[in-house]
């Protein structure tokens, strides 16, 4: 066995106990937020028996920590229940909006990393009037809520100037095949994409900036300039390289963020990935179905993590994978 | 060894530093000159300013230093290098000047393999491909007595011993065979056996290559193995300037004598060993007068109030002393 994919599955087997400590905290905390999916079944001013009838269905009428075994062991079965309410198993409703959510947090990340990085190296390396006006900017894009950013995005460039699309992420009825289906996709992706990626280019503008900043005080950047190779390659190939490493660990780092901002942009946005699910779930108290979506989501954030892990033996050598 | 043809001429040059507790006066007006195939050596304690000299040579100097006044030409074009443009100041780092730092563990990037950071002044300077460049960091390793030269290049810093990382930073250094070669305490950070086989290295690298040398150290068992004149710093001036015979023999201001007393022997008991009593002064307030004068033994009047000249004594040979001339 090859020395990455044994590191691989000795990380995979320590995050299994994280997984079921995320179990429990959602369950609980899930639970505890009021309101009744029996309700919104049934309606409020149901008959009692109905309700009754409804709770042994869903098996709401057992004991809290009853249904909670249940459901850790059809967990580890690899069943994650029902819907209450859309008659689908939770894994396909989930794994059906996968992909909308990935195109969506993928873009965003790739988009804020090259954008920050650069913007960030330029900033460290270029100080004076130019840096202070790029950190106001950045600590403008810290500091808006993805919900305002987007709804302000939306009014302006679809409602008012019409350039883009106002929701979901296809044009419904024109059924486009191949590179017009994706041309139609990128026309949907480009301001929820810009809504959630804001943010996160504002933040690795920071993180990159102090980095490089960092990097250029050393006395390797010395060495190299006493080459006479030009200053560029001094920032980008010295400096920037040895920068990357905390800029990496917060992309990863940041992967639950990037889902959580995924919720709300989908919202605003009505794209249909697994943001817009969890809303309507939790609004609804489709209780396997939220509980579902923060499983896959912290698979997610642990997949990201393993990546960035590997990453680090990637960009510094004298890390070793252990 | 060396002819009367300059390679370097520095000139009244005066270097500060902007600190929050004031300006400090690291390099106040020096002049010396480096002859083509000449090794010449500046000495001094910390603080000294000695390498704050050096690094103004290339002109790497940190960000909060800048250098005042003076000239430093580089010949034979007569470059004036404190007024070069950095651009063109770019072209003759690494291919007319290279240097050597004190310390290969950190001034190696630890991220690049070993034949890409030799590499990469090659490519820039020379013009040619990596590949070629590549197979010439191999050749200068071999040069410098790497053993497996061609496995060491692939290699990141952390993977050689300080030894082999200091050969790395010289073969850095030459790679473009510059003329002038300018050593920051090269040897400072090494074992003392390791010490002697990199010195022995320069030393033939700079006969076989006939390339000038300004070595900057505190060490003046270094200086006498490998250089030809010595320049004695302290407190940012220049106190005397000699062939390394005629110094060692025959040393002439006080604080020379101080240094040569302060060196260890076999031949002297432990009590002959003597430091210069107090320490080097603050340089934002520099002392009146001869800048030794706190701490001279033969100090009078006149050396409280003004400021001795560097004047020569002999061919090359200069003392700034009020006792001399």
């Amino acid at each position: 066995m090859s020395p990455l994919v044994a590191f691989v599955i000795r990380r995979l087997l320590q995050y299994i106990p994280m997984i079921l400590v995320v179990i429990v905290v959602i369950f609980i905390l899930v639970r505890m937020a009021p309101g009744d999916p029996t309700y919104i079944l049934v309606g409020e001013v149901g008959d009692e028996s109905f309700v009754q009838a409804a709770r042994e269905r869903l098996g709401l009428n057992k004991p809290l920590h009853e249904q909670f075994l249940i459901y850790i062991l059809n967990v580890f079965r690899g069943d994650l229940g029902y819907s209450y309410l859309r008659s689908e198993s939770v894994s396909k409703l989930i794994i059906d909006r996968i992909p909308a959510t990935l195109i969506l947090v993928l873009t965003a990340m790739f988009i804020s990393a090259a954008v920050g990085i650069i913007i960030g190296t330029i900033s460290a390396a270029r100080r004076g009037i130019l840096d202070i006006s790029l950190s106001l900017l950045t600590l403008f894009g810290i500091s808006i809520p993805y919900f305002w950013l987007g709804q302000m995005i939306l009014i302006v460039f679809s409602v008012y100037l019409g350039l883009f699309p106002l929701g979901g992420m296809i044009s419904v009825g024109m059924d486009y095949q191949g590179i017009n289906y994706a041309l139609d996709i990128i026309y949907h992706l480009t301001l929820p994409a810009l809504t959630l990626a804001i943010f996160n280019i504002a933040f690795t503008t920071k993180i990159t900036r102090g980095s490089v900043l960092e990097a250029l005080t050393q006395d390797y950047i010395i060495t190299a300039r006493s080459k006479g190779i030009p200053e560029r390659r001094v920032i980008f190939r010295h400096a920037l390289r040895n920068a990357l490493i905390p800029v990496v660990t917060y992309t990863g780092f940041n992967t639950g963020v990037l889902l959580v901002g995924a919720i709300l942009t989908e919202t605003v946005f009505a794209w249909p990935g697994m943001g817009s699910l969890l809303y309507d779930s939790i609004r609804l108290r489709d209780y396997p179905v939220v509980l579902g979506i923060f499983i896959y989501g912290s698979i997610m954030v642990i997949i990201a993590n393993l990546i960035v892990d590997i990453l680090y033996g990637i960009l510094d050598p004298r890390i070793r994978m252990r | 060894m060396f002819s009367s043809s300059k390679i370097l001429e520095v000139s009244n040059l005066y270097v500060q530093y902007l600190t929050l507790q004031g300006i400090v006066k690291a390099v106040d007006g020096v002049s010396f000159s480096v002859g083509w195939g000449e090794s010449f050596a500046i000495v001094g304690e910390s603080g000294s300013g000695k390498s704050t000299l050096a690094f103004s040579v290339i002109r790497l100097l940190p960000e909060n230093s800048r250098i005042v006044n003076g000239k430093i030409l580089l010949y034979p074009e007569n470059i004036d290098l404190v007024k070069l443009p950095e651009e063109e100041m770019r072209k003759i780092r690494g291919r007319r000047i290279g240097m050597i730092f004190q310390d290969p563990m950190t001034f190696l990037n630890p991220v690049m393999r070993i034949g890409d950071q030799i590499a990469e002044a090659i490519i820039y300077h020379q013009k040619c491909s990596p590949t070629e460049a590549k197979r010439k960091a191999v050749k200068l390793l071999e040069k410098l007595r790497i053993p497996d030269a061609s496995d060491v290049v692939n290699r990141y810093p952390h993977q050689l011993s300080g030894g082999m990382k200091q050969r790395v930073v010289i073969a850095m250094a030459i790679s473009c065979n510059p003329q002038l070669l300018i050593a920051d305490e090269p040897t400072t950070a090494l074992d003392v056996t390791v010490q002697a086989e990199v010195l022995e290295l320069l030393k033939n690298l700079i006969n076989e290559y006939n390339m000038s040398l300004i070595l900057v150290t505190h060490d003046l068992g270094i200086v006498a193995e490998i250089c030809d004149r010595v320049a004695i710093m302290y407190a940012g001036k220049i106190m005397e300037i000699g062939d390394v015979y005629r110094l060692y023999k025959n040393p002439k201001h006080p604080y020379t004598i101080g240094l040569l007393n302060a060196v260890p022997t076999i031949y002297k008991s432990k009590n002959e060993i003597a430091g210069i009593k107090g320490s080097p002064p603050n340089l934002i307030n520099p002392p009146i007068g001869c800048r030794f004068h706190p701490r001279c033994p033969y100090v009078f009047d006149k050396c409280k109030i003004y400021e001795p000249p560097l004047i020569e004594i002999s061919k090359s040979n200069y003392v700034a002393c009020w006792l001399v001339g």
